[in-house]
């Protein structure tokens, strides 16, 4: 029995979702200086509509995956119109717009607790059969499922980023807000547009994951608070960093529960402070950070 | 004006005084308990008349969790409860006194159960509170309930310090944690060669594995791994790998329903055999259902010994008016604690102020939960309810409970 490798995959299957939450917080962080405190439930929401159209309605994966991933977008973008948006056009203070998302958060966890219950629900997994045995670990076929779409994504992102025009406005809108204004990019614009990016990366990683755990009306708290904290070691701001603590936060709790069982919690925050005293400004060197601190 | 404002302002802090002061004298006066209905003036009158002439109603205050994911907890017994009360009240009640139930939702916070006991005891003045499920919540209302003198009874609370040392006015139906984890110890010790344990980082968890450790010793074994993990954990992965190197061939599982099917899931994902043992709190329709097939051949403690004709024609009773079988014992819970109830009232010529007494005179009570051999007898030194006779072993079989065969 291969535990290292056992462990190692379990974290980095955990750290997925984190890292795609930790990049969803910190592309909003770099367009719009807000912290949102809504991207754990926006992940839990991915999963319960999953619930619905998978389970319920019980579309083939990829559809349903494609479904849920558009819906996410389109919560994105209203969440963008009624309450970002409108906040900064009144010219709130950044504190009161973080305090809005802590209340939009709020807003999704006891909507969704109306919407489907207070119980937990098993997702069907996409892949059938049972564990792989590879190199002494047996490997559930999920785990190859969530690390590789997430792998896809986060390429997809990165390439959307530095390639394509609209990734460049976001990314000059993330530099410079004035100087892509005058440059005659829509800063308004570009709002929508990273929170229905950041919406859709937030609910594929909740739906990603639950056939592994469970889904339920209470999952974003915890999944958020992972992946604001992966997002924060990763130099805020800075994708490549959110991506790479992300997983590293999967990893090292994984490995803290393994070894210092009943401390696990501890550890990975103990681990985490001496990264931030160590680095302040994060992992990743600040020149690939979108957005100066 | 001024003058005048000066006046009322002083009136208003007199009167402000003397609330005060009668407020604080009611604290230390006894004439704040419960049921100030015509019944207990009437029973003071005729002390010795036993139940004759006397009638009215048994106002029961529940009060369970009856939101949020842990909804079964407070749900289950109260179905339980409404069942019997039904029961009763059709049959003309007990010696001529009939019964209802108000409910209240403790959203399993220690704060919303005082909150939820003191709106009972004041607003609705019940004569008794039964609740809560979760030890936290029933140890918090205790306060509630002693200060005011109402008998209260939780259904399923097994937390040792509740009834050690004894509060007057608290009782608990179920076991207690020490009895649970002695059971569990011999049970585990006997059926598997190493058993390990998996718990969570709460004080239920780690209440339950020092109980579990010392019960471990004192049959002169030990436990060869003992795993925590986070309530909001994912994925069990790293502590079943070590549970698996340390050969646990038979695991305990010291949380709830949920966190047990993600453990029987983890199991089956890594190919690891082990069974997983659970205390009576995995007793839940949610672990076979959520664990989706993986739960199978888990070991449960239940209450209910299907063999037994009480236990049958609770069940029969059950399905007719839900439409379903009780999946564990905790229904039962609630139907039982009604008849307790009753008990107690005849126990004191249906002196409905003295309830508390009647309680303590309960002797060898016998009801749905448990074996034949299974009954409760408080005293006033002993308010535990149930012992071992009561903890009944299952296995998970097709998704329901059966006997354990091994």
């Amino acid at each position: 029995m291969n535990d290292l490798l056992q462990i190692l995959i379990a974290g980095l299957t955990v750290g997925s979702v984190y890292a795609l939450i930790a990049l969803a917080f910190t592309l909003i962080y770099s367009a719009t200086g807000v912290l949102n405190f809504a991207q754990g439930e926006l992940a839990m929401l991915g999963a319960m509509l999953g619930v619905t159209i998978l389970g319920d309605l019980s579309w083939a994966y990829v559809p349903g995956l494609i479904a849920v991933v558009v819906i996410a977008a389109l919560i994105g973008a209203a969440y963008a119109e009624v309450v970002i948006k409108p906040l900064r056009r009144r010219r709130a203070r950044l504190d009161i717009i973080i305090v809005a998302t802590i209340a939009v958060s709020l807003l999704f966890r006891y909507g969704a607790e109306r919407i489907w219950g207070t119980g937990e629900f098993a997702v069907p997994a996409p892949i059938k059969g049972s564990a792989v045995t590879f190199l002494g670990a047996r490997i559930n076929p999920q785990s190859f499922l969530v690390i590789g779409v997430t792998a896809v994504a986060l390429a997809a992102v990165w390439i959307f980023l530095q390639r394509s025009t609209t990734g460049r406005t976001f990314r000059a809108t993330a530099y410079n807000e004035q100087a892509a204004t005058l440059l005659g990019i829509s800063p308004a614009r570009v709002v929508t547009l990273v929170l229905m990016l950041s919406a859709a990366l937030s609910a594929l990683g909740g739906l990603l994951f639950t056939p592994i755990s469970f889904a339920s009306a209470y999952i974003g708290l915890a999944l958020g608070f992972s992946g604001i904290v992966a997002a924060i070691v990763g130099g805020l701001g800075n994708p490549a960093g959110a991506v790479v603590a992300g997983f590293g936060v999967g990893v090292i709790e994984a490995f803290a529960a393994y070894h210092v069982t009943g401390w696990q919690g501890a550890v990975v925050f103990g681990v985490l402070l001496i990264v931030l005293f160590a680095r302040p400004s994060g992992i990743m060197p600040g020149r690939l950070a979108l957005r100066e601190g | 004006m001024q003058p005048a404002r000066r006046v009322r302002a002083t009136v208003a802090i007199l009167l402000s005084i003397i609330l005060l002061a009668a407020a604080c004298g009611d604290d230390g006066d006894e004439g704040v308990t419960a049921s100030p209905d015509n019944n207990g003036a009437a029973g003071q009158d005729s002390t010795d008349g036993g139940c004759e002439g006397k009638s009215g109603e048994i106002k029961i205050g529940y009060v369970g969790t009856l939101s949020g994911p842990a909804s079964f907890l407070g749900e289950a017994p109260l179905r339980g409860a409404e069942l019997a009360v039904k029961e009763l009240n059709d049959a003309g009640g007990v010696e001529g006194f009939t019964f209802s139930i108000v409910s209240q939702d403790d959203e399993l916070d220690p704060a919303k159960g005082v909150a939820a006991a003191q709106r009972l005891v004041s607003q609705d003045q019940v004569d008794v509170v039964v609740g809560a499920a979760h030890s936290g919540v029933s140890q918090a209302m205790t306060e509630v309930t002693e200060q005011a003198g109402v008998p209260q009874i939780s259904p399923l609370s097994a937390l040792n310090p509740l009834t050690d040392p004894v509060k007057p006015y608290f009782f608990r139906f179920w076991n207690k944690d020490a009895v649970i984890a002695d059971t569990l110890a011999e049970f585990s010790i006997e059926n598997f060669d190493s058993v390990g344990l998996l718990y969570e980082t709460t004080a239920f968890g780690q209440g339950g594995k020092d109980a579990l450790t010392a019960a471990f010793e004192e049959h002169g074994e030990q436990l060869v791994a003992a795993e925590a993990f986070d309530l909001t954990a994912q994925d069990l992965t790293p502590q079943l790998s070590k549970l698996r190197s340390a050969g646990a061939e038979g695991i305990i599982v010291q949380s709830q329903g949920p966190q047990a099917a993600l453990t029987a899931r983890n199991l089956e994902q890594l190919g690891y055999d082990a069974r997983i043992i659970g205390h009576p709190g995995l007793a839940q329709q949610g672990f076979p259902t959520l664990a989706q097939g993986a739960a199978e051949g888990s070991i449960v403690i239940d209450g209910l010994d299907r063999d037994k004709e009480a236990t049958q024609e609770f069940i029969e009773a059950y399905e007719a008016e839900y439409g379903e079988e009780p999946f564990s014992f905790y229904p039962a819970t609630g139907y039982d604690i009604v008849h307790l109830i009753g008990e107690a009232l005849t126990n004191v010529d249906c002196d409905v102020d003295k309830l508390r007494d009647g309680m303590e005179a309960v002797d060898g009570f016998q009801g749905v939960v448990g074996r034949d051999s299974a009954e409760i007898s408080y005293g006033s030194d002993d308010h535990d309810g149930h012992g071992a006779d009561a903890l009944i072993f299952k296995e998970i079989r097709d998704g329901q409970l059966v006997p354990f065969e091994g």
